[in-house]
């Protein structure tokens, strides 16, 4: 299939690119970026690895046709500490031993951004909501629970 | 214990920075120049004979590099243990999901479309895909050369069960003519795949010369090394392996997968090849946990004493048993759990049936063995009407006591952790509404054995590097053994560094599994520690003048100087000593080795359910989880394995099953099967007992695998608790419920699945 020029703005910067128009975000951020930090664990939106930030949403980046992406600002796992300073969230997850393999971590990190950007003061519930379409095998999920509250201590609830 | 310098304390792993930023680099992440991307074409049959595979379609395909099938690879049978495994399927299909070619293309979908061009012609055959009917004298055979293998532990022939093992104790006979009541029963567990997050990946790249470099998702990088070297036939120094950070593998990654197909394409391509396995493909074709039938008989007195046990189990294996590194599972020997019986007899058949092959998965063998005993000591006390915690602690192990199979077990401290859990639990308390339950469950597992080295070396400005072969799929090994480290030598963490490091960079280790890390690559870290430590003393003695052959009892160290613990003012710093004896850095290797070790570890679970009766839906509200653990090196590490444990566990008792029909797995995506989501996981208190000290540096046992062990049981003892309805076949899912509810036409019935004798 023909290849067509896709410009992508991503963590700030434009890449102008030339793919073929099935290609998906996922891929093309991986392969023709090289932000390996978004992770592939199904291909099929279904463990949530892959989430970016899509305009501030966050979405399955394998669901999402890269060229659809023209001209909206797209952030990655590689784009949440800013100059060098971990994002408060990125602080907790390694304070409280949220990580363990890390393979989900990055995915979950951006979903719990979206949600703490519209809400900074969520209860548990909407912050185990806002991770459902995450899947994490090694943590039991409980670790990010307290990594959530020690950002968001003191509001919410 | 508080007074120790760096073990002991929550530190933040050494990964954790590089995991939360997206910088840490798994297989799939690996892309080197020229890279191409691969793909297996796999059988649609669970029994077929191959007549003819046509590849020259998919060869003229543009941007096709490479197509090989079985007469590519060396004709060699691979496996852990039991050689029975196939590198690509020659002649004969015996799984639906087995890999008959492979393609590699510049891209994904290239290889995808090629795929579709390779013409395979089958001679579907009939499928044995039930392992009763397997059984069976006469059953079709899935290997009918099984007794020209290698690695079968005890000759057989003409059968499908490779693997009968026995254990026993006293005389059976005697001890249920002892009994005044005898209680049986059946129970089934069912395939689950360990879920990791990360498919497996594989890369292969060979040099001008022919040597290979590889990177694996695999988590025993030595082990892959080895196999490569005796499927390519080179010597072990001219294959690399280079290890990455592992996805997550709970038993799954401990055997090589496309590593060797990587290597045959790039060999005919010329060019470096990638393979990452789908979704998809990990539960058609990846190594899940047996399914297992168990039958279980206890005789028991009216008092409730436990005086005769028999066990069986039936485990299916699948196609092929390469992927266990003992043939055999473990959970065996659990069938007859914690408790003291003077008679015993359990015994297990391992056996082939045309589906996917099982691996290991996460104490491999135990939660199937668990979730039977656990039910049915609970079975057992609803019967005797006695409470089901009372009629474990009259039963339970003591120290000093046997194994229930008669094996010397060290340090038993079970009712310690029965103790702990029922104290921090809503045990004997009321019951908050009418559809609420409580269940209890114990388990035990062994720390692993095994052999790993470490270098420590202390640099001359003081620092300290850690090389050690030793893997971390996600455990906290790496931080554990920076830890272990640091405490030896008392040096602040951020100034130990662990890398990882490759095969021809590391000495060896026999890799993460069955629970050793901590133990057996701590020891290792903990000894070269040692050992440098002594040097370090020695030159600081003379700068101190220190008598020298006191030197080691009158000097001591602290935030990286040593000084006469007399004159505590007078410091010589690490990097000092160093230059003092006219070296760069000083070393210690240690290599550590243990095949046989009596310590284990024990835990209950107590877990508190919701159950809709109209639904049958469960809800695990709380599992309180106490965990004896020797010694908690890294609390927030330990305590991450208990919770990450459970929640497999909880997926286990209620969520997951790798649905089959004729032998083909027809749920294989994660929203058809399903994981617990954070909407799923329990709120779990964490209890760690360190009481009973371990065979690790610092007394630590091993945690890895014991906290998926009880959960099942502890749910399915729960529901029963709520609703009154015992479920013996996992998962217990809302439909098992409501039948259940149904046929027993009653709210809260009477254990009516016991069957009652004598």
């Amino acid at each position: 299939m023909k290849k067509i020029p896709v410009t992508l703005k991503v963590n700030g910067e434009s890449y102008d690119l030339m793919i073929a128009p099935y290609r998906t975000l996922l891929d093309v951020l991986r392969e023709e970026i090289q932000l390996t930090g978004t992770k592939k664990g199904c291909d099929v939106g279904d463990c949530g690895a892959c989430t970016v930030l899509l305009n501030g949403q966050p979405v399955n980046s394998c669901l999402v046709l890269a060229a659809t992406a023209q001209d909206a600002e797209i952030m990655t796992i590689e784009g949440l500490a800013q100059k060098g300073k971990l994002h408060p969230l990125q602080e907790a997850f390694v304070k409280e031993g949220a990580v363990q393999c890390g393979f989900c971590t990055p995915g979950i990190l951006i979903s719990l951004k979206a949600l703490l950007d519209k809400n900074p003061a969520p209860t548990m519930e909407e912050v185990k909501t806002a991770m459902a379409g995450n899947l994490c095998r090694c943590t039991g999920y409980s670790k990010m629970f307290k990594a959530v509250e020690s950002v968001t201590s003191g509001l919410g609830r | 214990m508080s007074d120790y310098y760096a073990v002991g304390k929550s530190v933040p792993r050494v990964d954790a920075v590089d995991k939360v930023t997206g910088e840490a680099v798994y297989t799939a992440d690996v892309n080197l120049p020229g890279i191409l991307y691969a793909m297996a074409k796999r059988s649609p049959h669970p029994h077929a004979r191959i007549l003819r595979i046509d590849t020259r379609r998919a060869e003229a395909l543009p941007g096709v590099k490479a197509v090989i099938t079985a007469k590519d690879v060396p004709d060699i049978l691979l496996g852990l243990k039991l050689r029975d495994a196939p590198i690509l399927a020659r002649d004969r299909v015996r799984f639906a999901g087995e890999k008959v070619a492979a393609v590699a293309a510049v891209d994904e979908d290239t290889a995808l479309e090629a795929l579709g061009l390779i013409d395979v012609e089958y001679e579907e055959l009939p499928a044995v895909t039930d392992v009763k009917e397997a059984m069976k004298k006469g059953s079709l055979l899935v290997h009918e050369n099984l007794h020209t293998y290698a690695g079968l532990p005890a000759p057989v022939k003409n059968t499908n069960t490779f693997l009968h093992e026995t254990f026993s104790k006293g005389d059976t006979a005697l001890g249920f003519a002892q009994a005044e009541l005898v209680f049986e029963h059946n129970f089934t567990t069912q395939a689950v795949h360990q879920g990791y997050l990360e498919p497996h990946a594989a890369v292969a790249d060979i040099g001008p010369d022919g040597s290979v470099t590889v990177w694996s998702s695999d988590k025993v990088p030595f082990r892959v090394r080895s196999l490569m070297a005796e499927i390519i036939g080179l010597p072990i120094t001219r294959v690399r392996v280079i290890p990455s950070l592992v996805g997550g593998d709970f038993g799954g990654k401990g055997m090589i997968f496309d590593e060797p197909l990587c290597y045959y394409l790039a060999r005919k391509s010329g060019r470096p090849v990638k393979m990452v396995m789908s979704r998809q493909e990990e539960f058609l074709a990846g190594s899940p946990r047996h399914p297992s039938i168990i039958r279980l008989k206890a005789g028991v007195t009216k008092s409730g004493e436990l005086v005769a046990w028999e066990g069986n189990a039936i485990f299916d294996s699948g196609a092929y048993a390469a992927y266990k590194p003992q043939v055999g599972l473990g959970g065996t020997k659990k069938l007859a759990g914690t408790y003291r019986i003077p008679h015993v007899r359990i015994d297990g058949s391992y056996v082939y049936t045309h589906t996917v092959p099982c691996g290991h998965c996460r104490a491999p063998g135990d939660p199937q063995a668990s979730f039977a005993v656990e039910s049915f000591m609970d079975m057992i006390a609803s019967n005797l009407q006695m409470d089901p915690f009372r009629f474990r602690w009259i039963n339970a192990l003591e120290d000093g006591d046997l194994s229930p199979v008669g094996e010397p077990w060290k340090g038993i401290n079970i009712k310690e952790t029965m103790t702990a859990a029922v104290k921090s639990s809503g045990w004997g308390k009321p019951k908050p509404n009418p559809h609420y339950g409580i269940g209890i469950a114990c388990a035990e597992r062994p720390t692993g054995t095994g052999e790993s080295s470490a270098v420590v070396i202390v640099n001359g400005d003081g620092s300290v590097n850690i090389i050690s072969g030793s893997s971390d799929p996600g455990t906290g090994a790496r931080t554990i053994l920076c830890q272990i480290v640091a405490e030896v030598l008392k040096v602040p963490m951020e100034r130990i560094s662990i890398n990882l490091v490759d095969t021809d960079s590391a000495p060896y280790d026999q890799g993460a599994g069955g629970g050793r890390t901590t133990f057996v690559a701590g020891q290792s870290a903990y000894r070269a520690a040692l050992e440098v430590k002594k040097e370090l003393v020695a030159s600081a003695a003379k700068l101190l003048k220190c008598p020298g052959e006191q030197a080691q009892d009158l000097i001591e160290v602290s935030d990286g100087f040593l000084f006469m613990k007399s004159d505590p003012d007078k410091k010589i710093s690490y990097s000092q000593a160093v230059k003092a004896v006219g070296k760069s850095q000083l070393m210690a290797e240690e290599t550590f080795s243990c095949n046989q070790l009596d310590d284990t570890c024990f835990a209950t679970h107590i877990a508190e359910v919701q159950v809709d009766p109209e639904r049958g839906y469960v809800e695990v509200k709380r599992i309180t989880a106490a965990h004896d653990i020797g010694f908690a090196i890294n609390p927030a590490a330990a305590e991450g394995q208990i919770e990450g444990g459970i929640v497999q566990g909880v997926g286990f008792a209620i969520l997951e099953e790798m649905q089959r029909a004729e032998g083909k797995v027809t749920n294989p995506t994660l929203s058809d099967y399903k994981l617990c989501t954070s909407l799923e996981a329990p709120e779990i208190v964490t209890l760690l007992i360190e009481g009973a000290p371990g065979p690790g540096p610092f007394q630590a046992k091993s945690i890895g695998e014991l906290p998926t062990c009880p959960i099942a049981p502890a749910v399915a003892n729960a529901v029963f608790d709520a609703i009154g309805v015992r479920i013996t076949d996992l998962p217990i899912t809302g439909e098992k419920i409501v039948k259940a509810l149904k046929e027993s036409g009653a709210a809260r019935p009477v254990s009516a699945a016991v069957r009652k004798e004598g």
